[in-house]
């Protein structure tokens, strides 16, 4: 009884100092709510360490608000969205967190935008890519994204499987609204363009651990590639699927990018190179040579120990938070304040950032809430050191 | 019962004995048996259905066990589908496929289990039933969510009465921790209505919960009573271990005994009527020397002839017995001889006992009216003698009562007086004495009476202003001791007479005597005059009067008290 007595005491004091502390402290906080406990995932590190490089920055420079700091708040969503949402919950309860980070995974993103409208928290994604997340009918859009979206990766993938003179696809998606999407996405666009032709339509579900039932039926609906929609585990197991095969029946892949959300090379092994893989990428960092990628490299190498970008394994995902970050911070300076609501707003003035990936006119609108184009969008590859490089 | 009344047959003899003996002892032996035949029977038959009922119920058990596990084995392959994990990830997204899927399964077997996909707060997703509800028992949530683990429980509630949960976690390889679970919900009816169990169609066997609940089934003809009820329990596979199930045999046909309870009666007549014959004939052989001595004896005591001898003959007891009673008669012959010489001889000596008695008494008859004669002689002259002693004395007081008529002198008269009545209380004595029947002790509450009597005349001249009382109870006395006892009460009542009542008062003198056990005679002679003077010392005065009483208690070997209260009163003590 004395024990537990004592435990409580100790308990109510921590609560106490917590909330006071978060109250007191002056610092005003940024919300990631990812798939931390993903095994494969890498790109919630990725766009984990794009915030704090962005926050170390702002905060070196003197922070927001004329000396607030910014802080860092995580919360593991294993990419469930019934914890998703229950995490954005207890995220839009924090006084001075001004708005929240999201993962990779589009529908817990997309199940929480009813939470995120109805608490006024502001989101920003820098990865998931459902068109759905931006494109939510919610007025004001508290959704803001700077990455891709499906309705611009789907058509590159088409132009690329046509510049590779591959007219009849097999497509393989994921069985979630993110697959959906994207497979809406492909008709629309192949009712557009009839030199392209869908043999055949196969899903597949998370935890899947081979698709090779699913590649077979592609395969014999004569199609001479396939339009992979996937994430890393299950994009992994394909490849291995293919690789296992004879020389003439590995067909090419032709993949979304959200292969690269994990440590795709290590997932696939020696499979990867016995496959012709190609997949969307937004951002190259090894090419990027700007001061702004040399200040963002020196930041990480202190923080993170890295020596080079090569070592970020979903270094779309830095790069996207990072600008994401920087973007945020100067709405926060632009409303003058933390509440959330004017933040909102502000977003949707700031202009002219120099960027990591690019420089921004202005990165969001009243009607435009996507910070980057479908100009932004190229196909890579992975070498055979894992390194992505852009297929020229 | 003695030997001698032994007659075959008859209840009380020996052969009587022997045959009640061995017919008790063939009935005790009897009933055992059959009461042991009887419970080994039942036994054997209750280990039969006691055997079925745990057949049947190991059968049941495995059947239901079999159908849980079934349950449960595709409830784990269900939860293991990977639409499941993709469904918690894709909520939303998720309805199109995953409501349809549930819609369109149809579990192996035809048992109705209801199956809900929840998230990690289990809350549903999908179900194969409209509006599961929420499965967000903090139980269930810990134990599949937090612990990652499948669990079979027990779910009772008013509406819908008890149902079995199984509940699985969704494992997501991914995570490697549950993201949800998967719950199948059995109604207990269903499970039982369509789980075969194992009956004995012979007879009625129920399953039941010991709660009383209304899980009851049965397969039994109509009819039958009940004759055992046994009980079973089941030991199923969890959940159901919870239920506490068990088997019951209720009610089946009963065994048709008849036909044993008439080969009893009929084996009972049958020993019985054996073992009538066989003790008869056993009494007869085993009694018949016995008769033969029984015989012999009557003769002896009808007759009384001696020399009549049983025959010896046998190896056994009656061997010994007929030897035995041959010696007895032998010594009660040899006895009997002894007997009537002596009797013969003491009767001689008898009879000249009785002469010589007669003689001595005829002696002692006549001493004793020589005695009786002595004595009435002797009683005469005593008589006389007193008699003589009175008239001598009376003669003495005559004298002096003649003298006194030519005395002058007071004083010489008053002394010529008392003298006369000291001599006529002597002379009433000796009056008394002879006019007893012993002649040697004298009653004294006569002697008294008439003494005062005498004095009262004497010294009131017959006045009654002085009353004299006499309480004397029973005392009697020898002469010796009543001659000196006479005149002190003279003494002291004369002298009451004489001055304590002066003036003419009136009074009374009260003369108490009584004896104790011990043989003490008390004597008080007491008056309510005027009182003996305080100056006078009683036993140093110059009355003659007192100094002869004072003299005579010496004499008498007594002591003497005046007590002065309320008159005077003269209290004296000695032993006769």
């Amino acid at each position: 009884m004395k024990k537990v007595f004592v435990f409580l005491l100790v308990a109510v004091f921590t609560m106490t100092l917590s909330a006071t502390s978060h109250s007191s402290d002056n610092k005003i906080y940024i919300g990631l709510n990812a798939e931390f406990g993903h095994i494969t995932s890498t790109s919630d590190d990725a766009i984990k360490q794009g915030i704090l490089i962005a926050v170390d920055e702002i905060n070196r420079s003197g922070g927001v608000l004329g000396g607030r700091k910014l802080a860092l708040i995580t919360r593991d969503n294993r990419a469930v969205v019934a914890r998703s949402i229950q995490n954005n919950k207890e995220l839009a309860a924090m006084h001075d967190l001004v708005a929240v980070f999201c993962g990779k995974f589009s529908s817990a993103v997309i199940e929480s935008l009813p939470v995120i409208h109805e608490l006024g928290l502001i989101l920003l994604d820098p990865w998931a890519a459902n068109d759905k997340v931006i494109d939510n009918g919610y007025d004001p859009n508290y959704a803001f994204r700077l990455s891709l979206k499906d309705s611009w990766a789907v058509p590159a993938m088409m132009r690329y499987a046509k510049k590779q003179g591959f007219t009849k696809l097999g497509v393989i998606l994921i069985n979630t609204s993110w697959g959906r999407n994207n497979l809406d996405v492909i008709k629309h666009y192949v009712a557009r363009n009839a030199d392209i032709q869908i043999t055949e339509v196969q899903w597949f579900n998370y935890g899947d651990k081979s698709l090779l039932d699913k590649y077979n039926a592609v395969l014999r609906s004569g199609a001479q590639a396939v339009l992979l929609v996937a994430i890393e585990a299950e994009g992994a197991a394909l490849v291995k699927d293919i690789a296992r095969l004879p020389l003439q029946k590995r067909l090419p892949v032709i993949s979304h990018w959200a292969i690269a959300g994990g440590d795709f090379p290590a997932l696939t092994g020696p499979a990867l190179g016995k496959v012709n893989l190609a997949f969307v990428q937004t951002f190259d960092l090894h090419t990027n040579k700007s001061d702004r990628a040399r200040s963002v490299l020196a930041t990480a190498r202190r923080l993170f120990k890295i020596s080079e970008f090569s070592e970020v394994k979903s270094p779309a995902g830095l790069a996207h938070a990072y600008d994401l970050t920087r973007i945020l911070a100067l709405a926060i300076n632009k409303a003058g304040s933390t509440d959330r609501k004017k933040i909102r707003n502000a977003l949707e003035q700031v202009t002219k950032y120099y960027g990591l990936i690019k420089f921004y006119e202005q990165p969001f609108t009243g009607s435009n809430h996507e910070a980057l184009g479908p100009d932004n969008l190229f196909m890579a590859r992975y070498n055979s050191d894992g390194t992505i490089e852009e297929i020229k | 019962m003695s030997l001698f009344s032994l007659k075959s047959g008859k209840s009380g003899s020996i052969s009587g004995r022997i045959m009640m003996a061995m017919i008790a002892l063939t009935l005790v032996i009897m009933v055992i048996i059959a009461g042991i035949s009887y419970g080994f029977m039942r036994h054997l038959i209750k280990q039969n259905f006691i055997k079925t009922l745990e057949q049947s119920a190991r059968q049941s058990d495995q059947k239901l066990e079999l159908t849980i596990n079934s349950i449960s084995e595709e409830m784990l392959r269900l939860s293991l589908n990977s639409i499941m994990i993709n469904a918690l990830i894709d909520t939303g997204g998720s309805k199109g496929y995953i409501v349809p899927f549930f819609e369109s399964y149809k579990p192996k077997g035809d048992i109705n289990i209801k199956i809900t996909l929840c998230d990690f707060m289990g809350k549903a997703i999908a179900s194969n039933v409209k509006n599961p509800g929420a499965y967000n028992d903090p139980k269930l949530l810990k134990h599949t969510m937090r612990r990652g683990m499948n669990l079979a429980e027990l779910l009772t509630d008013k509406a819908d009465g008890k149902r079995i949960l199984l509940a699985y976690p969704i494992v997501w390889e991914m995570t490697r921790k549950p993201e949800g679970l998967l719950v199948a919900e059995i109604s207990l009816e269903e499970l039982f209505d369509k789980t075969p169990l194992n009956f004995n169609e012979d007879n009625k066997i129920n399953l039941s919960l010991s709660s009383g609940n209304r899980v009851v089934f049965s397969k039994i003809k109509a009819g039958g009573k009940v004759f055992f009820k046994f009980t079973e329990n089941l030991h199923v596979t969890p959940p159901l271990d919870q239920l506490d199930l068990r088997m019951e045999i209720v009610d089946y046909e009963e065994i048709d005994f008849g036909w044993l309870i008439v080969v009893y009666i009929l084996t009972g007549i049958f020993l019985l009527a054996l073992t009538i014959w066989l003790s008869k004939r056993v009494s007869y052989f085993l009694t018949a020397r016995l008769r033969d001595l029984r015989s012999t004896t009557q003769k002896i005591s009808n007759s009384g002839d001696l020399e009549t001898r049983a025959e010896i003959a046998g190896p056994d007891e009656v061997r010994t017995l007929a030897a035995s009673f041959n010696a007895m008669i032998d010594k009660l012959k040899e006895s009997r001889d002894l007997l009537e010489t002596r009797i013969a001889e003491r009767t001689m000596e008898l009879s000249k006992v009785n002469e010589q008695l007669q003689e001595e008494l005829a002696e002692r008859r006549h001493a004793e009216e020589q005695i009786v004669s002595a004595l009435r002689e002797k009683d005469i002259l005593l008589k006389e003698i007193h008699h003589r002693v009175k008239n001598n004395l009376q003669i003495v007081a005559s004298m002096l009562h003649l003298q006194l008529g030519y005395i002058e002198d007071k004083g010489a008269r008053i002394l010529f007086e008392e003298s006369q009545k000291r001599v006529e209380s002597m002379s009433l004595i000796h009056e008394k004495l002879y006019r007893t029947k012993d002649l040697a002790r004298i009653d004294f509450d006569d002697y008294v009476n008439s003494l005062v009597g005498n004095l009262l005349n004497l010294n009131t001249g017959g006045s009654e202003r002085i009353g004299i009382k006499s309480a004397i109870e029973g005392v009697t006395l020898d002469v010796n001791n009543a001659i000196p006892c006479g005149l002190i009460i003279n003494e002291l009542v004369s002298n009451a007479l004489r001055h304590a009542f002066p003036e003419g008062r009136e009074g009374k003198i009260d003369i108490c005597m009584r004896r104790d056990h011990r043989g003490n005679v008390a004597l008080m002679v007491g008056d309510n005059g005027i009182g003996f003077p305080e100056d006078i010392d009683f036993r140093n005065t110059k009355s003659l009067g007192m100094q002869l009483v004072i003299s005579l208690v010496n004499q008498l070997g007594g002591v003497i008290q005046l007590v002065r209260r309320e008159g005077t009163s003269f209290r004296i003590a000695f032993r006769a």
